[in-house]
C-alpha cells in the first residue's frame, strides 16, 4: 500500500520514467496499440482455471478432493448357490440381496445390471458400429460369425422375490432390469429380495468375451473363467443418481461394495479359486492338499504346489459325477469372479504386507507351462509390494493369477491372464514379457478400481491409466528384483509409460483422437486413450512437472482417501493439487481435456553487449515523451549485434568500459572490483512453441569449455505468451549449443526444432541405413 | 440375413482388453535430394509374432539371440504383402534394408524410389487385419517440415498423399 502511494504522488515525468525502466514492452505497445476495433474474448489463457469443468464442491465431495462430510454410498451384500454344469455348460444362480440404503433420498425403485444380456441374439450393442463390412476377416470369426446362429447367450431370469416370497414387478431394459418396489425403501433402510436365473457360458475363446470357458479337445476338458454371472446391483451416488449408462461393450463397471457368500457346485474333481477365503478347505480337498495348502500359508520365501501338473494331469482324466460345493466368503468387495476346472495346476505363496500376510496365488492349465511355474506367482509378489508402497497395504486376504487363452481381465482378488509357451514348451520373449504385464496389469486392478472404485462405465482411464502408470512402475521393479528374467535387457521392456512411448498417437491424425475426458465407448483408440495417454501424463507429472516426492505423497493421499469408496475425476485431480501445492489445472485442462501435444524448440539466438550509446529505439521512446537522455536517473544501454548502431567495440573488453554509469555503479557498491565478477556474454533466446500443450521448458546449455547447465524455466513462462518466449542468460562463458528437453521427458511431437545451431542430427533411418554399409 | 448385419459388428464388441488396443506406425519421409521415401514400420512383438503364426510360419519365434535370416525374410515378404505403395494404379516396390527389435517393437526399415510420379502417391496399409479386426495403424508422413497424418483401419485401410506434396514448391519450404 505504501509503495501505491508513493507512486501516486510522484510528479508526472517521474512516472513516466518509472514506467519506461520498469516496463518498456507496456510502453512501446502504448504507443502503438489501435485495439479499439478489434474483438473482445473469453478466457482462452491455457492457465485458466479448471473450475468451470468441475462440479461444485459440496457436501458430499469437498474442494479439497476429500469425501465430504455427508459422503455416502450404499452398501449391497449377495449370498449366492451357483451350479456350474459342465457337461451342458451353463450357470445356475439363486441370490439373495440385502441392499442398504445410506443415501438421504427415497428410492421407489432398484436398477440391476444384466451385463451377460450384450450376448443375447439380439442385444443392441451388436449394431453399435456403423463401419460397414470388413474386407478381411480370420477363417474362423468369418464363418462364426456369417454362417453359424448367433451364440444364444444372456441372462433368463427365472423370478424375483421379496423375502416372503412375493413376486416383484420387473422390466428388462437391454442389459438393465428395473425392480419396482412395494414401497420405497427409506434412508437409512435395509430391502431383501432375491433372484433365480441361468444361463448358457460362452466360449470366450470364440468369441473373446471377458468371461466363458475355453475348450481343450485333447484331453475333452473345459477351462472356466467366470463372470458377469449374477445380476449386480447398479451405483446410486450424489454424481449420476442411478447408473444408467447400458453396457456397450467397452466402457466396463460401476458396482457397490458389500459382503459376499457364495457357493459354488461344481464337478468334485474340478479345483476352484475365486474371490473371497475359502471357508471349507478341509471338505473340498484331500488330505495331502488341505496339508499342503496350511503349509502355503507361512511360505515366504517360494509357492508351495497345492495340485501339481502330474496330479493336474491325472485329474483330466477322471470326469466324476459328483459333485463339491466350494463355498467363499469375502468382505468389501465390489463384483466377484471365480475359475473352475480339472485341469488346474494350483501353487500359492504368502507375502508380508504391513502388519498382514496376503496369499499370492496361481492357477494354470498345464499348457501355461514351463511358463507359468516359473514367472506368475513372482508377478502377483512383485505388483502387491510396488502398489502397496505407492497407494496402501493391499487390505484383501489373496491375489489370485489364473491362466486364460487370450484373456487380461481384472476382479476382486482374482484375474485372468494370457501367456501360453508353444506345444513344446519353447516361448519367446515377446510371450513371456507380455504375461508377466499382463498379471501386474490384471493384479494391479485390484487396487484401481476394485477398492479405489471409480466408475468404470464413465470414465475408463480413471482405473485403466491410473493402473496402467503403476504397472510401469510395478515392471521396472520386477527387473531390478528379478534380473535373471530380464536378462541381455538394460531394464524391463514396458510398453507404455515412457514418454516418448506415446508420440505417435498424439501425432496422429486429429480426426481420430479424442480427450481423455471421454466416455470409452466414443474413443477411437481406446489403447492410448485411457491406458497409455493417461499414464505417460502421470508419469510426466511424476518425474517433470511435480518431482516424485510431490507427486508420490500427493497420489497416495488420493489412493487412501477413496479407498473403498467411489471417487470421480474431479476427485483426483483436486486430491494431486491439494496435497502437493503444485497448480495442475493447466496441466488436467491441455493433457486430459483436449488432444493438444507438446511441441517446443529453439528458434533463434541473439547476443547484446553494453553500449555508451542508446540505440534509436530507446531515442524515439523518449522523444515520444518528451524527455531526453538528461532526464534519465543512471542506466544501462545495451544492443544486440545486429543494430544499426552497433558498433564493434562494445565487444571488446568488460560491459563497464562502455558504461560510465554502470562503472561508477560497480565502483560504488564495491569494496574491491573483484569480490563481484562481471560476465561478458548476454544472450537473448526466443523458444517458440508450435504445440498446444504448455509445459515446463527443460533447456541444457553447452558452453565453449564443454560444460553443460541444465536450467528448467516453470510452465509458468507461457501464461502470457502462448507461441514465443524470450529468456536471457547472461554468462561469462560463451554459448555454444542450446538442447530443448534434452531427456525427451514431455513427449515433445517433433525434435527437429530442439536444438540450436540447428544440427541435422542423422535420423534413425539414416543411422541404420549407415550401420548396414559397415 | 439379419447374421450378415449382426457380424462386423461382433469382434470389436468383444474386444476390449488390455491386450487388444494393437496399434502400430508406420512413418515415411520424403528426401527430396535423393527422391526417395525413408519408410520406418514399428509394431508389437508379440503382434508380429502371432500375424506370422497366423499365416503359416507356426513355429516361428521373434526372438533376438535366434538366426535372424530367417526372421527377415518371413517379415520381409509380411511387409510387401501388407503395405503397398502406388501410383496410377501401378504397385511401386520397395527395397527392404532390415529390422532391429527394440524393447517389446520390432522396427523395420524400408526405401522406396519414386522418380517419375504422376497424380498422388497410394499407400494401402493392412498389417494384422487378417487376425486382428480391430487393428489400428497409424501412418505419418513428412516432407520437410510439412507432415500429414492417416489412420488406417480395416474398414479404411487406403490413402493418397497428394502431388503436390512432393513438388518442389514444398521442398523450398
Amino acid at each position: 500500500m505504501i509503495n501505491s502511494f508513493k507512486v501516486m504522488i510522484f510528479k508526472r515525468q517521474n512516472f513516466l520514467l518509472l514506467t519506461i525502466l520498469c516496463f518498456p514492452l507496456a510502453f512501446n505497445a502504448q504507443t502503438t496499440n489501435d485495439s479499439l476495433s478489434t474483438k473482445g474474448h473469453p478466457n482462452n489463457n491455457k492457465f485458466k482455471q479448471l473450475k468451470d469443468e468441475l462440479a461444485t464442491p459440496n457436501v458430499y465431495r469437498t474442494a479439497s478432493g476429500a469425501p465430504g462430510r455427508d459422503y455416502y454410498q450404499q452398501k449391497v451384500d449377495y449370498v449366492m448357490d451357483i451350479e456350474l454344469d459342465d457337461k451342458n455348460q451353463k450357470i445356475y444362480g439363486k441370490e439373495e440381496i440385502t441392499y442398504t440404503n445410506n443415501s438421504p433420498d427415497e428410492l421407489s425403485y432398484l436398477w440391476i445390471q444384466l451385463d451377460q444380456n450384450i450376448r443375447k441374439k439380439d442385444a443392441p450393442a451388436l449394431e453399435k458400429n456403423g463401419e460397414g463390412a470388413e474386407p478381411i476377416l480370420r477363417v474362423e470369426t468369418f464363418v462364426n460369425t456369417y454362417f453359424k446362429e448367433p451364440f444364444d447367450g444372456g441372462f433368463n431370469i427365472e423370478w424375483v422375490k421379496d423375502e416372503n416370497g412375493a413376486p416383484l414387478k420387473h422390466t428388462i431394459n437391454m442389459t438393465m432390469m428395473r425392480v419396482d418396489l412395494p414401497q420405497p425403501i427409506k434412508s437409512g433402510e435395509q430391502f431383501n429380495f432375491s433372484i433365480k436365473w441361468w444361463y448358457n457360458v460362452n466360449n470366450h475363446v470364440e468369441n473373446r468375451a471377458r468371461s466363458g470357458y475355453e475348450y481343450f479337445p485333447k484331453d475333452d476338458n473345459r477351462a472356466y473363467v467366470i463372470a458377469q454371472f449374477f445380476p449386480r446391483l447398479a451405483v446410486y451416488n450424489d454424481v449420476e443418481g442411478w447408473q444408467n449408462h447400458q453396457f456397450w461393450g467397452n466402457g466396463e463397471f460401476a458396482l457397490n461394495f458389500g459382503d459376499y457368500t457364495v457357493r459354488l457346485t461344481v464337478p468334485a474333481d474340478h479345483i476352484v479359486e475365486a474371490t473371497g477365503q475359502l471357508q471349507n478347505p478341509k471338505e473340498v480337498l484331500s488330505r495331502t492338499e488341505y496339508k499342503r495348502y496350511r503349509e502355503a500359508q507361512t511360505s515366504f520365501d517360494k509357492p508351495v504346489m497345492i495340485v501339481t501338473q502330474e496330479e493336474a494331469e491325472e485329474r483330466e482324466k477322471s470326469f466324476s459325477e459328483k459333485k463339491k460345493t466350494w463355498e467363499f466368503r469375502a468382505e468389501n468387495v465390489r463384483d466377484f469372479g471365480f475359475a473352475s476346472s480339472r485341469k488346474f495346476i494350483w501353487e500359492m505363496m504368502a507375502v508380508k504386507l504391513g502388519n498382514k500376510n496376503v496369499m499370492a496365488v496361481s492357477l494354470y492349465p498345464k499348457e501355461g507351462n514351463p511358463l507359468w511355474e516359473e514367472y506368475s506367482t513372482k508377478a502377483v509378489v512383485q505388483t502387491l509390494k510396488t502398489y502397496s508402497r505407492h497407494t496402501f497395504d493391499y487390505p484383501y486376504p489373496k491375489a489370485v493369477s489364473v491362466h486364460a487363452k487370450n484373456q487380461g481381465m481384472e476382479y476382486p482378488m482374482i484375474c485372468w491372464n494370457y501367456g501360453r509357451p508353444d506345444e513344446d514348451g519353447s516361448y519367446s520373449d515377446a510371450v513371456k514379457f507380455g504375461m508377466i504385464s499382463v498379471i501386474i496389469h490384471e493384479i494391479g486392478h485390484n487396487f484401481f478400481p476394485m477398492i479405489v472404485n471409480s466408475d468404470e462405465r464413465q470414465w475408463g482411464w480413471m482405473d485403466e491409466g491410473l493402473d496402467t502408470f503403476m504397472q510401469y512402475l510395478a515392471e521396472q521393479d520386477f527387473g531390478k528384483a528379478y534380473p535373471n528374467a530380464i536378462e541381455g535387457l538394460e531394464k524391463y521392456p514396458s510398453r507404455r509409460g515412457e514418454p516418448k512411448a506415446i508420440v505417435n498417437y498424439m501425432s496422429g491424425d486429429q480426426n481420430f483422437i479424442a480427450p481423455i475426458m471421454s466416455n470409452p465407448e466414443n474413443v477411437y483408440q481406446l489403447g492410448p486413450n485411457a491406458y497409455g495417454k493417461p499414464a505417460t501424463a502421470l508419469n510426466i507429472l511424476r518425474e517433470t512437472v511435480m518431482g516424485k516426492e510431490l507427486f508420490d505423497h500427493a497420489f497416495k493421499t488420493y489412493a487412501q482417501r477413496w479407498m473403498f469408496k467411489h471417487p470421480t475425476p474431479a476427485d483426483f485431480f483436486r486430491t494431486m493439487e491439494d496435497a502437493s501445492a503444485v497448480d495442475l489445472d493447466w496441466f488436467w485442462r491441455g493433457w486430459f481435456y483436449t488432444t493438444d501435444f507438446v511441441d517446443i524448440g529453439v528458434k533463434g539466438v541473439n547476443q547484446f553487449f553494453v553500449s555508451d550509446e542508446p540505440s534509436d529505439e530507446v531515442k524515439e521512446m523518449l522523444e515520444n515523451y518528451g524527455m531526453t537522455i538528461d532526464d534519465l536517473p543512471p542506466v544501462v544501454f545495451t544492443m544486440a549485434e545486429d543494430n544499426e548502431n552497433f558498433k564493434s567495440q562494445y565487444k571488446a573488453g568488460s560491459p563497464t568500459d562502455h558504461s560510465e554509469d554502470l562503472k561508477s555503479y560497480m565502483e560504488q557498491i564495491n569494496v574491491s572490483t573483484d569480490s563481484v565478477k562481471i560476465p561478458k556474454n548476454f544472450y537473448e533466446i526466443t523458444f517458440e512453441k508450435p504445440g498446444g500443450l504448455v509445459m515446463p521448458l527443460i533447456v541444457d546449455y553447452t558452453y565453449a569449455d564443454g560444460s553443460v547447465e541444465r536450467v528448467n524455466y516453470p510452465v509458468q513462462v507461457w501464461r502470457k505468451n502462448d507461441a514465443e518466449i524470450k529468456k536471457v542468460v547472461v554468462t561469462d562463458k560463451e554459448i555454444i549449443g542450446i538442447k530443448v528437453d534434452p531427456d525427451q521427458e514431455t513427449a515433445d511431437i517433433d525434435l527437429s526444432n530442439n536444438s540450436w545451431p540447428k544440427t541435422d542430427a542423422m535420423s534413425e533411418f539414416d543411422q541404420f541405413k549407415a550401420n548396414l554399409k559397415n | 440375413m439379419i447374421k450378415l448385419i449382426l457380424a462386423p459388428a461382433l469382434w470389436s464388441l468383444f474386444a476390449f482388453w488390455l491386450h487388444n488396443f494393437y496399434v502400430s506406425t508406420t512413418s515415411i519421409r520424403f528426401v527430396p535430394q535423393e527422391n526417395t521415401l525413408q519408410i520406418t514400420t514399428q509394431v508389437f512383438m508379440d503382434d508380429l509374432e502371432a500375424v506370422l503364426r497366423y499365416n503359416g510360419n507356426d513355429k516361428i519365434q521373434l526372438n533376438p539371440s535366434d538366426e535372424q535370416a530367417i526372421i527377415d525374410n518371413t517379415l520381409e515378404n509380411y511387409l510387401r504383402k501388407n503395405i503397398i505403395f502406388g501410383n496410377q494404379g501401378k504397385k511401386r516396390i520397395f527395397d527392404f534394408l532390415g529390422k532391429v527389435y527394440k524393447n517389446d517393437l520390432v522396427v523395420a526399415y524400408m526405401e522406396l524410389k519414386i522418380d517419375s510420379l504422376s497424380g498422388p502417391l497410394e499407400i494401402k496399409n493392412t498389417l494384422f487385419y487378417e487376425l486382428l479386426p480391430d487393428q489400428k495403424n497409424i501412418i505419418h508422413f513428412k516432407v520437410g517440415s510439412k507432415r500429414k497424418s492417416f489412420l488406417a483401419v480395416s474398414s479404411k485401410s487406403e490413402f493418397e498423399i497428394p502431388e503436390h506434396f512432393f513438388s518442389t514448391e514444398i521442398l523450398n519450404k
